[in-house]
């Protein structure tokens, strides 16, 4: 049995540090990554295209993408499309998944218990829906694949042990724990909900096909398995992703003018295109002015461009400034004596030692 | 500190040039291009060296432009400290790279002791002073600029103290960092005031809108997804609607087939049947029904029989001789007979009352009642009482005892006299003795005893009751005695005016005798009125029969009684004429019936005649020979027999006939045949995924057409619901901004305001920590200052000014004149105002210079702008101040280095003069 499996797709999401018309572009890329897996799915000729669940949002998904979804599984005809859904596109009354008119090749497990697709004779899929976006039981509690043969899962859950792996603000959702897959009878787990990829013994999360936030770690996409009858399989991940959000470091250190930090910068980047988290990195000197539209005008050419400057420092030597017994001294020793966030302290120091320089670039980015 | 030697590598126009400089005051002379500014920068750099980091200010590429050698040799110098602990120092600055920078200790072999004062990459010795190559040329450097403007600007002292606390005099003041700071919060921040466009209140506004946007996104989300729902509900109701509808279409096409299918078979049959010979009906049919036609107006049509009795001519004739039927009573009216029974009946009662009618009444002896006559006989009876004499004794006695006995009442005057007598025992007794009260309080009471004991115990009273009984009991004897006697009197005067005895017997005799006339008198009236009831009703009834025999024409008759007779007679008379005249009815009823008689006799022969004719002629038709009628009525009958068979068989080929020509509609059998095959192929196929049980039960169904208008109904119902609320979601799926549209502008905005927050909470922090720090360092600072000026203002003014004050919140100096008054130091004239400033400085550096250190200073042309006198002054203020410190001064004057000639302690001192190639001693 040849299978390829993908989830966490996430189409329609909300890129919350995106601008509206970067944002836009990435739900595009989304898109775009859809399709390329049903491209993958028939270069590969699988006997079917498995989802484990967040294809869409259902808080956010409109009429043009429920389209979409349903025109491009149509395009699959008659490869078997197998969906489960999660517990970002829970099985609702007014979900994509109850209101679309699918193509015969679509199936949905659309049962809170895992429920059997034969692919073919001893060849068997258990799948299962999330019917709330919240408070979905263990589908595994309980179960036993009755059917002989190959039997593998398909559904959207967290597996207990890979849960502090995952990014902060990550809820567990019809949590399981491992042991309980070859217990239940099943072959192998086709997972979804954890977006960063895991490739256990018996369960594969593919993590998100195309990136949704930067940082993001791990060959994410689709992950195509070769089921032979003694139950062993392969397994090969396919990347999919049509767009990259890159996080790149650009070692400022030294720079003594806006100028030489723009040049590192531009240095750094090259030709590079794209969306991009630029990590400011080193020590500049307090000469600097630096500010966003500097730093906007140096990656014009970019898609998009992140700036992150916790790791940047401005080159003052505080130790010898606070044995002044001027004001300045008194108020740097002031500053490093109070109690506040270091970030805090940081902007506050530069931008102390800025005004008494007669400067007016008191914002410290 | 203090730098011993400073030697030139190579340094501008220099090389290899040594300077050696005095503990105390060297004075370095030279006319411009000698030397004296790369000497100064040269000391400067051998001291504090260049920052060696990437990157360059504008002020190190001056100075690079500026110093770098001319010959293109390694820019280098060095130098030789002294330090306060008595440490010597050689600094080696290599300011090309700035990588050959070192301090090694010389007293201990050499050792680097660069890590002590690495500033920016580079040693700097200005560390071991607690400043750095910025702040020392800011301190320790002194350049004829500073001091020009100081004497020229009237701030200038007080804003150079404020630079010199806040950065050492390398930057701004303090005050002028925190109003950036203000200006700063005021252009990028701002208030959140609803008419500021600055960035706060845009920031808010803009999340507040994108907030608005995204609730407003997600409403519509909502209602897309309930109208979502509402369209598959829909659609869903509009399938079933569908399915039903074509179930019932397969039912309803199953029925056509099968109805096709008999329609086809009973139009063979039919059609089988009128194979053969065909019958003309027609023909057939018009003779039988002439045949039957004549036999039934034969046997209709019998011959009449003959008629008996008189004919109708005789009634005729019998009827025209009765009499006609008399006008008037032919029996004696009701009226006339209850009038005449009443009016006899009322004459025999009036005879009757007339016999027993009583004697008249004789007149009453008295006009006296009866009654009247019984109560005056009883009143006149009455008896009169006598009255007890005892009573009206006893009264007599009681009154006569009465007035013998004396009447008791209280003492007034004994009373009167109690009272004086108290008054004066009160009067007396209070202001004499008790016992004097007390005595005359108890005669009072003796007195006032006796005065009231003869009011109580009166003898009088029991007399006094019983004659008021007695009086009581002789006053009701007394009323009914003179009641008795007036009721007699009155009687006898009534007595006595009707003019009677007054003898109650009499009265009484009396009474009885008027009694009795009063009786009699009643009877008669009874009598006279029943008399007058039956006289009256008499003459009723007379008047009745007088008008019941006027009413039947007997007019004002004079004798009631032949008249009554008469009219009995009239009666009997007209009786026996009614008698006669009443057969006419039944005469003319049997002349009418005779009359029809005939004419149906005559009728009858006619329709007899006729069937006979009819006879012949059906049995012509059918080609019988008619000798006689029952002989053609035989044959008929014969006839009908023979041909009853066949007209059964033409009628049931017509039938056939017309049921074939209604099946077949215009069509034939195998346009039928092969509509029933189509109809069975549609009924196969509308029933193709359909329960075959259902679709056969509902074919069934007499109702099936009404259900499948119904039905059509509910599907275009269905239909139109469904696509209402599709066109209806259609209009919210095209909502201007998607959910994630909305929550990523929120995000923005929110970010945005986060931003300007942050940047505002930083700078309102920044601005209290510089304001503190600044507060802190001036109230440290000033008395420092004051404390200077007190020491050295008076030594270098000759005692002119002997006081000095330096405000801890502005750093304003005032000076004590000899007047013994503050003044502001900027008002005071240029000498000694460069004289204060020179020690303020001297003062500062002192302060900002690391405890245990001093700092030497240098002083580069500061008195090319003054006079003499001035220059002079301040040379021997410099003078004053190498004794604690360091001084070296760079001057181009004759003035100055005449001094020097004269001033300076060659022990501590020396003057240098430079000619352009280096120092010359």
């Amino acid at each position: 049995m040849k299978v390829l499996h993908f989830a966490d797709l996430h189409l329609d999401t909300a890129f919350g540090w995106a601008p509206p018309e970067v944002a836009t572009g990435q739900r595009q890329a989304i898109r775009a990554a859809l399709r390329r897996i049903c491209e993958v799915a028939r270069e590969e000729q699988v006997d079917a295209l498995t989802c484990g669940g967040d294809l869409y949002e259902q808080e956010r998904f409109t009429a043009d993408t429920a389209e979409f979804i349903v025109s491009t599984f149509a395009e699959l005809h008659p490869l078997p499309v197998l969906l489960a859904p999660g517990n970002h596109d829970w099985l609702g009354p007014s979900s994509i998944y109850a209101t679309a008119r699918w193509s015969p090749n679509v199936h949905l497990f659309a049962a809170d218990q895992l429920e059997p697709f034969e692919l073919a004779p001893g060849q068997t899929v258990w799948g299962a829906a999330h019917r709330a976006p919240a408070n979905t039981d263990d589908f595994l509690h309980g179960f036993r694949a009755q059917a002989g043969g190959l039997n593998v899962g398909l559904f959207h859950a967290s597996e207990r042990s890979g849960f502090p792996q995952q990014p902060t603000g990550k809820e567990p959702h019809a949590a399981f724990s491992a042991y309980e897959i070859s217990a239940a009878g099943l072959t192998h787990a086709l997972l979804g909900h954890y977006h960063a990829p895991i490739d256990g013994p018996d369960y594969t999360y593919p993590g998100n096909p195309e990136p949704l936030s930067f940082g993001e770690a791990g060959e994410r996409g689709a992950v195509l398995f070769e089921f032979a009858d003694d139950s062993t399989y392969t397994r090969r991940r396919i990347k999919v992703a049509q767009s990259a959000l890159e996080v790149i470091d650009v070692d400022v250190s030294g720079s003594a003018s806006s100028q030489e930090l723009s040049d590192r910068i531009t240095s750094t980047l090259g030709a590079r295109k794209g969306i991009v988290r630029l990590c400011l990195k080193g020590e500049v000197q307090p000469t600097v002015s630096l500010d966003l539209a500097t730093l906007r005008y140096v990656t014009r050419n970019l898609e998009f461009a992140q700036f992150d400057t916790h790791d940047m420092r401005t080159a003052y030597d505080f130790d010898a400034i606070s044995a002044e017994k001027t004001v300045r001294g008194q108020f740097v020793r002031d500053v490093m004596d109070a109690s506040m966030e270091e970030d805090e302290r940081r902007r506050v120091l530069v931008t102390g030692l800025r005004a008494l320089a007669g400067r007016d670039d008191l914002e410290v980015i | 500190m203090r730098i011993k030697r400073v030697h030139i590598r190579a340094f501008g126009p220099f090389t290899n040039k040594t300077l050696d400089l005095a503990p105390g005051m060297t004075v370095i002379v030279g006319d411009n291009e000698s030397g004296k500014t790369t000497w100064h920068s040269a000391i400067y750099a051998a001291l504090c060296g260049m920052r060696r980091r990437a990157g360059m200010t504008n002020e190190a590429r001056d100075f690079i432009a500026r110093h770098r050698p001319w010959d293109g040799n390694s820019w280098s110098v060095d130098a030789t400290l002294e330090l306060s602990d008595g440490r010597q120092i050689e600094m080696t600055q290599e300011l090309d790279e700035r990588i050959d920078c070192r301090a090694v200790d010389i007293g201990l072999g050499r050792r680097d002791v660069s890590s002590e004062i690495m500033f920016e990459g580079s040693p700097d010795a200005s560390r071991w002073l607690g400043l750095d190559r910025r702040t020392f040329l800011a301190t320790a450097c002194v350049n004829q600029t500073e001091v020009s403007e100081v004497v020229h600007s009237a701030s200038e002292l007080q804003e150079h103290l404020q630079r010199a606390a806040a950065t050492a005099g390398a930057d701004e003041t303090a005050a002028r960092g925190l109003a950036l700071i203000e200006d700063f919060q005021r252009e990028q921040v701002g208030l959140d005031r609803a008419n500021s466009t600055k960035p706060l209140r845009r920031a808010i506004v803009q999340e507040a809108g994108a907030d608005k946007s995204l609730e407003a996104a997600s409403r519509a989300h909502e209602q897309y997804l309930v109208q979502l729902e509402a369209v598959e509900h829909l659609d869903s109701e509009a399938l079933s609607a569908r399915h039903k509808l074509d179930i019932l279409n397969a039912a309803a096409a199953l029925r056509d087939s099968q109805r096709a299918t008999t329609r086809v078979y009973r139009a063979r049959s039919l059609a089988a049947e009128l194979e053969g010979e065909q019958i003309d009906l027609e023909a057939m049919q018009h003779a039988t029904d002439q045949v039957s036609g004549a036999i039934a107006s034969w046997n209709a049509a019998p011959e009449p029989e003959a008629l008996t009795g008189p004919s109708s001519a005789d009634l005729a004739r019998d009827l025209s001789a009765l009499p006609p039927a008399p006008t008037g009573d032919l029996s004696p009216a009701a009226t006339v007979v209850n009038a005449e029974t009443t009016w006899r009946a009322a004459s025999r009662a009036v005879e009757a009352h007339s016999a027993a009618a009583p004697r008249q009444p004789p007149p009453a002896p008295t006009s006296l009642a009866s009654t009247e006559l019984r109560e005056l006989a009883r009143d006149l009876s009455v008896a009169v009482p006598a009255i007890d004499p005892t009573l009206e004794a006893t009264h007599e006695d009681l009154k006569r005892r009465l007035s013998t006995m004396p009447e008791r009442r209280v003492n007034v005057p004994l009373l009167i006299a109690a009272g004086v007598i108290a008054v004066i025992a009160v009067g007396v007794g209070l202001n004499t003795t008790p016992i004097v009260l007390i005595a005359g309080l108890i005669v009072s009471a003796g007195l006032v005893a006796a005065a009231v004991r003869n009011s109580f115990g009166d003898s009088r009273t029991p007399l006094l009751a019983r004659l008021q009984e007695n009086e009581s009991r002789l006053n009701q004897a007394r009323l009914v005695a003179d009641t008795a006697r007036g009721t007699i009197a009155d009687a006898s005067a009534r007595i006595a005016a009707a003019g009677l005895p007054r003898d109650p017997a009499q009265l009484l005799t009396l009474a009885a005798a008027v009694e009795e006339v009063s009786a009699a008198t009643e009877r008669w009236r009874q009598w006279e009125a029943a008399n007058a009831q039956h006289v009256r009703a008499a003459d009723v009834a007379v008047s009745a029969l007088r008008a019941a025999l006027t009413d039947r024409g007997y007019a004002n008759p004079a004798d009631l009684e032949s008249a009554v007779r008469d009219y009995r007679d009239a009666c009997g008379a007209r009786a026996r004429i009614a008698e006669q005249a009443a057969r006419r009815p039944q005469l003319e009823r049997e002349l009418e019936a005779k009359r029809n008689a005939e004419t149906a006799r005559d009728d009858a022969m006619r329709r007899h005649v006729q069937a006979m004719e009819g006879l012949a002629q059906a049995a012509r038709a059918v080609g019988i020979a008619a000798d006689d009628p029952t002989t053609t009525l035989a044959a008929l009958g014969t006839w009908q027999e023979a041909n009853r068979e066949r007209l059964a068989l033409g009628e049931r080929q017509a039938r056939v006939r017309g049921e074939l020509a209604t099946v077949l509609a215009g069509q034939t059998v195998p346009d039928l045949a092969i509509q029933a095959e189509e109809a069975r192929r549609l009924a196969e196929a509308l029933s193709a995924g359909h329960p075959t049980d259902e679709v056969l039960a509902l074919a069934q169904t007499p109702i099936l057409d009404g259900d499948l208008g119904t039905a059509r109904t509910e599907v275009e119902s269905a239909h139109v619901a469904a696509a209402a609320a599709r066109g209806e979601l259609k209009q919210l799926s095209g909502a201007s901004a998607t959910v994630a549209t909305a929550e990523e502008v929120l995000a923005v905005a929110k970010a945005e305001l986060e931003r300007v927050r942050r940047l505002s909470a930083t700078l309102a922090s920044t601005y209290e920590f510089l304001q503190a720090a600044q507060e802190r360092v001036h109230r440290d600072i000033a008395p420092v200052l004051e404390r200077t000026l007190r020491e050295w203002l008076p030594r270098v003014t000759s005692g002119r000014y002997t006081d000095a004050s330096v405000d801890p919140e502005l750093l304003v100096v005032k000076v004590k004149d000899p007047a013994g008054k503050f003044r502001e130091a900027d008002l005071l004239s240029q000498g000694t105002l460069e004289q204060i400033y020179l020690l303020l400085r001297m003062a500062l550096i002192a302060h900002l210079t690391k405890p245990g250190e001093t700092s030497p200073l240098l002083f580069d042309d500061v008195t090319v702008q003054t006079d003499s006198v001035r220059t002079v002054a301040i040379l021997d203020l410099f003078h004053e101040i190498s004794r604690e410190r360091q001084v070296i001064v760079f001057s181009q004057e004759e003035d100055v280095s005449r001094w020097a000639d004269k001033s300076l302690d060659l022990e501590r001192d020396t003057l240098v003069r430079l000619n352009g190639e280096g120092p010359a001693a």
